[in-house]
């Protein structure tokens, strides 16, 4: 279970940013006032075009930044308060997770086993589902800088299940992936929700909040402007589609801005 | 959770040793270059001084009297070879001491020794100062001249005490152990500050600002070790890597002694070198201030760099400076509490006190102190830029 509540974010703007950005403004508003739940056997989606501030959102999820204000429960721990608490329950997987290039999928697995405080024995069940889930398991003892971009992924997204969190974050989960390599991906966010895990996705592509999501928040410009099922957001707008009904509310939304 | 700073401690280690190029710059490089340098200087200066001793000196003369054969004879048998040539020839004479076919020309007056002449007789000595053999020879020359006054003086006066009227005793009061300190802590504390730093360096950049341009860091940012607790087992992987290859560097040292002793100019053994446990528990223990040090330095810039090539950048500066401190040890010792403070170059002036038998707890502990102080603000500085989200935003 998530409880995001009223959080907002403002980055400070170096000199550089802003000349990229093309702005004066010394400061760029993320997000703000988001207010979103998230419960276990569901697969919640962030849907919104690029720079809407959905990785935001994640990232202060997974306490690697901290909101300006607002609050986040994660299964029942505050990320501003107890936040090694909220990382030992969740995991943010993305399509950029590296991994380090001088070791083997067999201790890397392990390393962070340890770093989320499991025992051997523990570590090692885990080993067992997640490397033949993931068909490392004959890829175990190579260097990863051997290793093809493909496994690389899965071994990323292995070694970041590896302490069997409640919670899955997934940032773009089809990002960059071929077709095959994404069904798979998505296949298995599914069986995570089956599990009964909390998971949450970022998405840019309709299809995918279409197929995957049980419900969906769209987020524009910083801010969630409606939220519901696939079916609600149709009704809601009247379209016939996910597409239509985005532009909908994203015309609405621009509308009442300026 | 303290289990998680060894779990970190350990992977960095392992990461050292599982590279064989790394390895081997860290751990074999500096031994072995300490070695083969220390072995080649002191191969080289052997040499020059077997050749010397081979060399045989060639003196050509024009008027010489027969007195200064006699005492050339008396003072260097047949390591020098005395050519006497006729007046007209001189200019010949002078252009083979330019060539170097011989060492030295001695061009006495006419009639040097003889009765009746005016004012005193005088000899006009030819010596190349660009060849080292000539600047010998002329040394020589003077010698044989000096002994061949006494000779004559001596019959003059009516015998050898009168002409010599005073002798002169030359005592050394340095102890043996101090003057193969001496030499040893020349070169040494320069070497190790060096190894000290160089080991850290290519190590540290790669573990801090090496995961954070490959954005492996990340992955490990989201367990729920502490950040101070990933910042620290890296910082203590890096300073256990820089003291192996500091000891790396003293093993070298130690291997090449059999060969470089005549390079600190010889007349004692390395035997000499009466180092206590005390003074390498005093030795170590400076090693370890000063790796601390180090290790913060290249931790903090590492950190707050973007990527290895960044952090390169900034470090080289520092790395130059620390070079200049260690380096003007070699040249001066200064005197007075006030340069102990000085993190770093307190701790190099200590290392030399102690292999010159020099050391004093006072000046030690401040260095210590300083060093030790300076480590910890950097440390901390480092431990606080680990929780800044700008600093670690590679994610
Ligand atoms: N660290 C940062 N510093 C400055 N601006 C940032 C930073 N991170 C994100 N932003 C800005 O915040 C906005 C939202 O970004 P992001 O959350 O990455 O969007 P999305 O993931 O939806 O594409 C963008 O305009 C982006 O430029
Ligand atoms: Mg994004």
């Amino acid at each position: 279970m998530i409880e995001v509540k009223n959080i907002s974010k403002t980055f400070k703007l170096s000199k550089k940013q802003r000349t990229l950005d093309g702005t004066k403004n010394k400061f760029k508003i993320a997000v703000e006032n988001i207010t979103f739940k998230a419960k276990p056997g569901e697969i919640y989606g962030l849907l919104g075009p690029n720079g809407a501030g959905k990785t935001t959102v994640l990232r202060c999820i997974a306490t690697l930044i901290k909101p300006d204000k607002g609050s986040i429960i994660v299964d029942g721990s505050s990320v501003l308060e107890d936040s090694r608490e909220v990382r030992s329950k969740l995991c943010l997987l993305t399509n950029e997770l590296k991994v380090d290039p001088n070791f083997t999928a067999e201790y890397l697995f392990g390393f962070f086993g340890r770093l989320y405080g499991m025992n051997d024995s523990e570590i090692l069940k885990r080993k067992k589902i997640l490397f033949e889930e993931f068909g490392i398991d004959e890829f175990a003892d190579v260097k990863t800088s051997d290793m093809s971009s493909g496994m690389k992924q899965k071994l990323s997204i292995a070694i970041s299940l590896v302490h069997d969190p409640k919670v899955i974050i997934f940032d773009e989960p089809t990002n960059g992936l071929d077709v095959i390599t994404a069904r798979a991906v998505t296949d298995y966010l599914k069986k995570l929700r089956g599990e009964g895990k909390t998971v949450i996705i970022s998405t840019h592509i309709m299809t995918v909040a279409e197929k995957l999501c049980d419900r969906i928040g769209l987020i524009i410009e910083g801010g969630i402007a409606a939220e519901g099922t696939l079916n609600e957001l149709l009704e809601k707008t009247g379209a016939a589609d996910l597409d239509d009904a985005f532009f909908s509310i994203y015309k609405k939304t621009r509308e009442n801005v300026s | 959770m303290r289990n998680s700073i060894i779990t970190i401690l350990k992977k960095e280690l392992k990461r050292v040793f599982l590279d064989r190029k790394l390895a081997f710059a860290v751990f074999i490089m500096p031994g072995l270059t300490i070695a083969i340098i220390y072995s080649l200087m002191g191969g080289m200066i052997e040499k020059l001084d077997d050749d010397a001793h081979e060399h045989i000196t060639v003196v050509q003369t024009i008027n010489m009297p027969h007195d200064f054969r006699l005492a050339a004879e008396a003072l260097y048998g047949t390591g020098m070879i005395i050519e006497e040539n006729e007046p007209t020839e001189k200019d010949k004479a002078v252009q083979k001491v330019i060539s170097g076919d011989s060492d030295v020309l001695l061009v006495f007056d006419e009639n040097f020794i003889g009765d009746n002449r005016e004012g005193l007789p005088g000899v006009t000595r030819y010596a190349n100062s660009i060849k080292d053999f000539s600047i010998r020879g002329g040394y020589m020359a003077d010698s044989v001249l000096e002994s061949m006054r006494k000779n004559i003086l001596s019959e003059r006066l009516g015998g050898v005490d009168e002409a010599t009227v005073f002798t002169i005793n030359r005592e050394d009061v340095a102890k043996t152990e101090e003057k193969a300190g001496k030499a040893i802590s020349m070169l040494l504390p320069m070497l190790l500050t060096v190894f000290l730093f160089a080991g850290a360096m290519q190590v540290g950049m790669d573990t801090i600002a090496g995961e954070k341009e490959r954005g492996t860091i990340a992955t490990m940012l989201l367990t729920p070790v502490k950040r101070s607790h990933i910042a620290i087992g890296k910082m203590l992987s890096l300073a256990i890597v820089s003291l192996a290859s500091c000891l790396s560097s003293l093993a070298g040292v130690l291997i090449s002694l059999p060969f470089s002793n005549t390079m600190f100019g010889g007349g004692f053994n390395f035997s000499d070198l009466a180092y206590g446990v005390s003074d390498f528990l005093l030795l170590i223990v400076q090693m370890v201030a000063m790796a601390l040090s180090f290790v913060s330095i290249i931790c903090l810039i590492s950190a707050l760099a973007k990527n290895i090539k960044e952090a390169g950048g900034y470090i080289a500066p520092a790395y130059m400076v620390i070079l200049v401190m260690s380096m003007s040890t070699m040249f001066m010792q200064p005197e007075g509490v006030w340069s102990y403070m000085l993190p770093i170059y307190g701790n190099i002036l200590s290392i030399k006190n102690i292999l010159m038998f020099k050391y004093t707890h006072t000046s030690g502990l401040i260095s210590l102190a300083s060093t030790i102080l300076f480590a910890s603000v950097l440390a901390w500085l480092m431990v606080r830029a680990f929780y800044s989200e700008r600093i670690m935003k590679s994610s």
